[in-house]
């Protein structure tokens, strides 16, 4: 805990939080945090659902995130050196969005709600009388687009539904900015192409048959007998990649499974 | 969506390594952290464009 308190004061200001991250339950937390005097941020991963995303088995674990929402280190914590976060700072907003307020505020409120149009705005506002208007649209600004260039990745690797639904969401807050045509671009590119559309299809079924619960072992069976039925045919392509990763991950989770 | 509740199933098996397979180089996948404290944040979204190091902890 001292390591990971001196981190973040030594480079708080610079753009690094430290977030404590716990799916345990809050009253022995608080004790433990209080006893170990944790002074950084920290926060409940309910049913460790984030924990099991990122393949965490033991504790402690670590994940250094780069402003741009790469992961770029993970190990134990106490094998995290300043010079790594020196190396990865560069780029971070100095003030979190949490202190933004006033006519930062503004800003954040529109970036919040996914408008990054207006929030851009309001950021241009900002920047004729405070310094900060100009680094919190230089943010803004590269989140965006990051967040395209992820997109137009993921159509590229074939995952059709996610960048299409991914870039519909986008788009609803990109009134008069170019990524806009960007994005719609993309959309248009998806509709007019046949082979693209039908793998949307397919991959729309797989995402509902994803959607039911998996309670019981039967419930598993179920869904693998669904999966290879929609597997067939399509073997070598990304969409069967897709299928086969659920078929492995159903058939894990069966084995934890008591009846 | 889809690589999002494939990424959240397969990561259900714990192999002896803290961590596996390596997750360095993927993108943080979406969280949801509820009760923060020690911040004044209320959402994980407002660590936006911050250099963030996640700390997985348990009180024991």
């Amino acid at each position: 805990m001292p390591h990971l308190n001196k981190l973040d004061e030594e480079f708080s200001e610079q753009g690094l939080s430290v977030i404590g991250v716990t799916s345990e339950p809050s009253g022995p937390t608080e004790k433990w945090i209080a006893k170990k005097k944790a002074a950084y941020a920290y926060g409940y991963d309910k049913g460790g659902k984030l924990k099991r995303a990122l393949g965490v088995g033991g504790i402690p674990a670590s994940f250094l995130v780069d402003p741009s929402g790469t992961i770029v280190w993970q190990g134990h914590p106490n094998s995290l050196s300043s010079n790594l976060i020196k190396e990865h700072i560069k780029g971070a907003i100095s003030k979190p969005l949490y202190e933004w307020s006033g006519k930062a505020g503004k800003i954040k409120k529109n970036f919040l709600k996914g408008d990054f149009a207006k929030a851009l705005d309001e950021a241009q506002k900002l920047a004729k009388n405070d310094p900060f208007g100009e680094e919190a649209g230089e943010l803004l600004q590269g989140i965006l687009t990051s967040r395209v260039a992820d997109l137009q990745a993921v159509l590229e690797v074939g995952d059709i539904l996610a960048a299409s639904d991914g870039a519909k969401v986008l788009l609803k807050g990109l009134k008069g900015l170019p990524e806009a045509d960007t994005l719609k671009a993309m959309l248009k590119v998806i509709s007019k192409d046949k082979e693209m559309k039908a793998t949307m299809k397919l991959q729309k079924r797989l995402a509902k048959i994803l959607e039911e619960d998996l309670r019981r072992r039967k419930d598993c069976d179920e869904r693998v007998v669904a999966l290879e039925k929609l597997l067939k045919g399509h073997r070598g392509t990304y969409f069967a990649s897709q299928i086969e990763a659920a078929i492995d991950a159903t058939r894990v989770a069966r084995t934890k499974m008591e009846y | 969506m889809i690589a999002q509740i494939l990424l959240a199933s397969a990561g259900a098996f714990a192999l002896p390594s803290n961590i596996t397979p390596s997750k360095v180089g993927d993108k943080l996948p979406t969280v949801v952290l509820e009760g923060l404290a020690q911040t004044e944040a209320t959402s994980y979204e407002e660590f936006t464009g911050r250099l963030v190091l996640l700390e997985f902890f348990a009180h024991w």
